[in-house]
């Protein structure tokens, strides 16, 4: 745990070819760039239920690899399994609003990321993601995918399918939301833009 | 737009989130491996969802209004006096007549298949019934349903209506659609064997019920009560157990010759859930002690969802095993929607009813 994943090159076609063959090499590979980065998303999204968001990393795989054979060469495979995996996650989501009537998800049931990461309780990281999670879906959901995945308007916009605008403008009422919440974080003035958050 | 300096802070802040990047356990690639190679369900979600744009929805709504309208004009349309009658093969009969390539079936008239035979019925917008050798279906009018008998033989359903609005009546078990595409066959002796393909359908007979979703199967015989449903693949052993589990003359070695025989792979989801339907009904169908190694071991297959607890499953509370048993494979009817699908849904259903 801790690793930044940082931005990497697409795969390329031949990976693509070997997933739309079935090839498990290239499936493998596939896996391999992507795994750590859905699962955290739906880990995330999901309140930190680590079971949940393992079977939905599952899910978003299989739904990938079995319709790989569709999968349109003018695409973008990350673009295409973000979409699937934003998808599963409202799902999953909305299946458990069938049996939670009122209010949202509970906390995680089988363990939740603000008190299972390693600095624990009460630290920043812990404060400013329970802060994400107590964010409305939509607004979750683009969050995890500008600040985890370094995404770009126009590509979160494909991934939800909606337009660039609607995400900056959901992207702003977050950082709003954020903002109120975790006020008593903030120092008195901005830090430089080349502070590293680590120490903030 | 610039942000003001709050919500710069909280840009800030959250540029920790990276850091935060979780590994996904390297077990799962054997699950997807696992997943990937067993057979397929049928498939019944769009792997991408299509956004509707607003405008459209409220086109959408603007027909769906009017279409309202014509309901009642519709209604006509609704449990017809006679089925469309096709012979895919052989010589099939109605009411002793030789059945040309195409036909009716009427209320009352018997649809009958020799060994060599098989038909198609249709009735408009509910769906297909494709009738195999060897069988005699009549058609039964009902008010609000769509009513067939099958004294033997075997039917294909493939339904596309509102749950609830096609009904098989067999000598043993009543089949009703809950939404689904299905396999029903009744033997010599008049007892029946369902297989869901899809969706689901609910298997009554003696004043019982089971619950059978697409990917399992149950039998009933004249005068008992619908079994407890099981994977096709289920081996020999595993089936005289349960159906001594369903007869109340089980021994503990029954109970763990179906266990064993449901161990799928931790992270098979899909088969685990549908395994855990198997689990769910023995739950109501043993007593209190077996019971709770069924809750054990359904527990570990899939964990009871928020608000359903051991207690209240062993005390077998109604509210929590639905509860459960909708975590475990959602119905159609309980699939989350949107308000214009539900609306859609619901005017598809005024004009069908």
């Amino acid at each position: 745990m801790g690793t930044r994943l940082v931005a990497e090159p697409e795969l390329g076609p031949d990976i693509l070819e070997g997933c739309r063959r079935g090839d498990p090499v290239a499936q493998r590979q596939v896996f391999e760039r992507y795994r750590d980065r859905v699962f955290s998303i739906a880990r995330h999204f999901l309140r930190g239920d680590e079971a949940a968001a393992k079977d939905v990393t599952q899910e978003v795989f299989v739904k990938v690899f079995r319709a790989a054979p569709s999968f349109r060469a003018d695409a973008r495979l990350s673009t295409w399994l973000y979409r699937i995996a934003a998808n599963a996650c409202i799902d999953e989501l909305r299946r458990r609003r069938r049996v939670v009537l009122f209010g949202d998800i509970p906390p995680a049931i089988h363990g939740a990321v603000a008190t299972s990461d390693p600095a624990g309780p009460g630290d920043l990281g812990s404060e400013v993601s329970t802060a994400v999670e107590q964010l409305s879906p939509k607004l979750r959901m683009v969050v995890l995918l500008r600040h985890f995945d370094d995404l770009s308007y126009e590509e979160i916009a494909r991934v939800l399918g909606c337009s660039a605008g609607t995400v900056a403008s959901r992207l702003n009422r977050a950082h709003a939301v954020l903002a109120r919440a975790l006020a008593h974080l903030a120092p008195n003035r901005p830090p430089a833009e080349s502070t590293d958050v680590a120490d903030a | 737009m610039s942000p003001t300096p709050d919500r710069w802070e909280a840009e800030r802040l959250l540029r920790r989130l990276p850091l935060w990047h979780a590994p996904a356990p390297e077990a799962m690639w054997t699950a997807i491996r696992a997943e990937l190679d067993a057979p397929r369900a049928p498939a019944g979600v769009p792997l991408i969802r299509r956004t509707v744009p607003s405008w459209l929805a409220a086109a959408v709504l603007l027909l769906a209004v009017v279409g309202g309208s014509l309901a009642g004009a519709l209604r006509s349309l609704r449990a017809p006096s006679h089925w469309a009658a096709q012979a895919l093969a052989g010589s099939p009969a109605v009411d002793g007549a030789a059945l040309a390539q195409t036909g009716n079936l009427a209320a009352g008239e018997w649809l009958v298949t020799d060994s060599v035979s098989r038909a198609r019925l249709t009735a408009g917008r509910i769906g297909t019934v494709e009738v195999g050798p060897n069988s005699r279906v009549r058609l039964d009018r009902r008010f609000t349903e769509h009513r067939l008998t099958l004294e033997q033989g075997s039917l294909h359903a493939v339904i596309s209506a509102p749950p609830r609005l096609f009904v098989v009546e067999t000598p043993s078990a009543r089949a009703t659609d809950l939404g689904c595409a299905y396999v029903l066959d009744v033997d010599s002796t008049g007892s029946s064997r369902l297989r869901v393909t899809m969706g689901w359908v609910e298997l009554k007979g003696g004043g019982f019920v089971s619950l059978v979703p697409a990917g399992l199967m149950a039998e009933v015989e004249i005068g008992g009560r619908p079994g407890t449903p099981y994977p096709p693949a289920f081996p020999p052993a595993a089936r005289d157990a349960l159906h001594r589990l369903d007869d109340g003359t089980a021994t503990q070695a029954d109970l763990q010759e179906v266990f064993d025989a449901l161990n799928v792979p931790p992270r098979a989801v899909t088969l685990r859930k549908t395994a855990g339907i198997t689990l769910w009904h023995l739950l109501q169908r043993v007593g209190p002690v077996p019971r709770a190694w069924v809750y054990s071991r359904l527990a570990q297959l899939s964990p009871p969802p928020d608000g359903v607890t051991r207690e209240g499953i062993l005390a077998l509370d109604r509210p929590m095993l639905e509860r459960w048993r909708a975590d475990l494979n959602p119905m159609w009817s309980e699939e989350a929607q949107g308000w214009w699908t539900r609306l859609g849904r619901r005017l598809w259903e005024l004009v069908i009813r």
